[in-house]
């Protein structure tokens, strides 16, 4: 096992893989921009090297301060986290060309998976199903119709440059076939400048569900079962977890031999996740794979018993992984809850600013992958996620009933965040009945209005606070009154 | 005495009756038998007709931010003179994009912050109103002009007597 190894990443995901290492016996060197210097993960390692700069382009971003300083301080191997150079496949070829491990997949998996194109060839070849459709722009309304007509209404027409909605129609049957790819193009030749089109099955009611994959040097490569991922704001997951409700034994055991065969046929090693989108008839379409650690990990460490960073260490340093076998059968329940830095109030604006008081939640079934602490300044610099936390208990329901005592629990002073948003979500009908898709968020705009359940006690409480805040005025005047009298007193006193 | 606690366009009124020791709260006719132990970093333990809550209290004196069972409240409070002052100054804004700012209760102007032609910007004091022994500080609430001065430092001034003209941006 390595001796000593570089942590190329901040806050809650440089902390959480900075304590499996301290586990280990790993020593632990930090690098931190200017802003970070009082995070903790900063002072949690053993080493800590500044990288001189403010941005992430300055900082997280250089590839050869990281390696520079790896090799300085005698690390072995560099864990890139995720986000920043965790899927930058010139990176991990870089880390291994200058004679040091990279704490992830090789450099030619991250490419094949990095390239949507490239992935989705590779997967209709290992017989992973991808989502069906036209790989590059139809060319006549003929053809348009053959396509759909073979993959099936309602299907997707969508600009092949686009983006943001544009150049994007829904249709549900072949009469409205040719006038929709015709509006597609005009709309993506004036928003793109370029018109071309391609067609693809439109996925009804879709769930979001990845699984995660472990390969090994020793020629193990195993699923530990899904993240169901469903609950999506502008793209970004913000609540996750494992087991599915979706997934029977069937479907999970069919999504996990896919999953594995993804892995296999790009050559993977190491930790990697697959996602897959889950149609209303319970079909399945490869998505993408991320070619890292995810964010979502620890809901499948609470319900698999295994710590995927110390899986991740091992696979590296050349070892077997402990298991060699898939896991299809869970132990309990876990929900994960992200906490961004960011207003409710206020259209989901960032909140910046100093952390005041922060005491988390604490109790049976609790854990809090965190990445900062009173005191700590929150910049708009980087990402606005400050922590995960996430609850275990023995089934969905009451690792939700879980999460929502959790969350009620969080004191957090000085910067707001999204608990209210969350608290709302948990505690909605569908999301509790399971019955959810990707579209959650967006279909239920009343999960933006203001909350009111302890609205009196809270005006109440602001009540007693300034009549409080009143008395003490008064008294410290009074007292002044006092002191002055006593003053006049004294100096006639002394003047006798 | 009233006291009134908005929270986002819900007001809640308060009837209040203080002695030299403790206030007594009614809403609606209710007394709440209360207690508000303050425990440290802006944190109270709150006790309302034998229940229990721990309440989380920042921000100045009228505007408060109260988080109770990680759900933000915004409150606003003020008592019926301060509320009868924030209303006369909104009413006096006319739709010209002129502001006349008026004065909201009679008094003594004892001093006067800006002068004409200073460009303001929303919550900066204008000028000090005297009255009933007590200092208002009279602010402006948009960003803008000083337009016209119509008062003079020292002098006295009716209710709703017109103190200065900004015109905002």
């Amino acid at each position: 096992m390595f001796k000593k190894i570089l942590i190329a990443n901040r806050v809650e995901i440089a902390l959480r893989i900075a304590r499996t290492c301290r586990e280990m016996g790993i020593a632990i060197v930090a690098v931190y921009s200017d802003l970070d210097a009082k995070m903790p993960f900063v002072y949690f390692a053993d080493e800590a090297r500044p990288l001189n700069g403010k941005t992430s382009l300055e900082t997280y971003l250089v590839s050869e301060k990281l390696i520079e300083i790896a090799k300085e301080t005698g690390a072995e191997a560099i864990h890139p986290g995720y986000g920043f150079l965790a899927e930058n496949a010139a990176f991990a070829r870089k880390v291994e060309q200058a004679g040091l491990k990279f704490i992830g997949p090789p450099a030619e998996s991250i490419e094949l998976m990095g390239n949507k194109t490239a992935a989705r060839k590779l997967m209709i070849k290992a017989g992973v199903p991808v989502v069906p459709g036209t790989e590059s722009a139809i060319k006549s309304t003929l053809e348009a119709r053959q396509t759909a007509d073979s993959i099936g209404y309602p299907v997707l027409v969508k600009a092949s440059a686009g983006g943001g909605g544009k150049g994007m129609r829904l249709v549900e049957k072949s009469a409205d076939l040719k006038s929709a790819v015709e509006a597609a193009q005009r709309e993506a030749g004036s928003a793109f400048g370029d018109s071309a089109v391609y067609i693809e099955k439109y996925v009804e009611e879709p769930r979001h569900i990845e699984f995660q994959v472990l390969a090994d040097n020793h020629g193990h490569t195993i699923h530990l079962g899904e993240r169901e991922c469903s609950i999506q704001r502008r793209h970004q997951k913000i609540i996750e977890e494992s087991p599915s409700s979706l997934l029977d034994d069937d479907l999970r055991g069919k999504m996990g031999e896919a999953a594995v065969l993804a892995a296999k046929s790009c050559g993977y090693r190491n930790a990697g996740t697959v996602e897959f989108l889950v149609d209303k008839n319970r079909k399945f379409y490869f998505l993408e794979m991320n070619t890292r650690l995810q964010v979502e990990h620890p809901v499948t460490e609470l319900v698999t018993g295994l710590d995927l960073v110390r899986e991740q260490l091992l696979i590296a340093a050349g070892e077997e992984m402990t298991l060699s076998k898939n896991i299809n059968c869970f132990w309990g329940h876990a929900v994960e809850c992200r906490i961004y830095a960011e207003d409710p109030d206020n259209n989901f604006a960032p909140s910046p600013g100093k952390i005041t008081h922060l005491c988390p939640p604490y109790g049976n079934g609790v854990r809090e992958d965190s990445g900062v602490t009173a005191g700590n300044e929150i910049s708009l610099y980087y990402d606005p996620m400050i922590s995960k936390l996430i609850t275990w208990d023995s089934d969905r329901s009451k690792a939700i009933d879980k999460m929502l005592r959790a969350l009620r629990e969080y004191e957090i002073q000085g910067i707001r965040t999204i608990i209210p948003f969350l608290l709302k979500v948990l505690n909605h009908k569908n999301f509790r009945s399971g019955k959810f898709t990707t579209d959650f968020i967006k279909e239920n705009p009343q999960l933006f209005e203001g909350q009111s359940q302890k609205e009196n006690i809270a005006a109440l409480a602001a009540v007693i606070y300034y009549l409080r805040k009143k008395q003490k005025k008064k008294l410290v005047g009074d007292e002044q009154k006092n002191s002055a009298w006593k003053s006049i007193q004294r100096k006639i006193y002394l003047d006798k | 005495m009233k006291v009134f606690a908005s929270i986002r366009e819900q007001n809640h009124e308060f009837e209040i009756t203080e002695n030299a020791h403790s206030a007594r709260i009614f809403k609606n006719g209710h007394e709440f038998n209360h207690e508000l132990i303050h425990i440290g970093n802006n944190r109270y333990s709150l006790r309302v007709d034998g229940k229990s809550y721990l309440v989380q209290i920042s921000g100045n004196n009228s505007h408060l931010e109260i988080l109770i069972d990680g759900e933000y409240y915004p409150v606003q409070v003020e008592d019926e003179r301060m509320r009868a002052l924030r209303e006369l100054m909104s009413k006096s804004k006319s739709a010209s994009g002129e502001i006349g700012i008026a004065a909201p209760i009679p008094g003594l102007i004892t001093k006067i912050n800006v002068a004409e032609g200073d460009t303001v910007a929303a919550g900066d004091s204008l000028l000090v109103l005297e009255a009933m022994k007590m200092e208002n500080d009279i602010k402006v609430h948009e960003n803008g002009v000083v337009k016209k001065i119509a008062v003079q430092a020292g002098t006295p001034v009716e209710k709703d007597q017109l103190l200065l003209v900004i015109s905002a941006e």
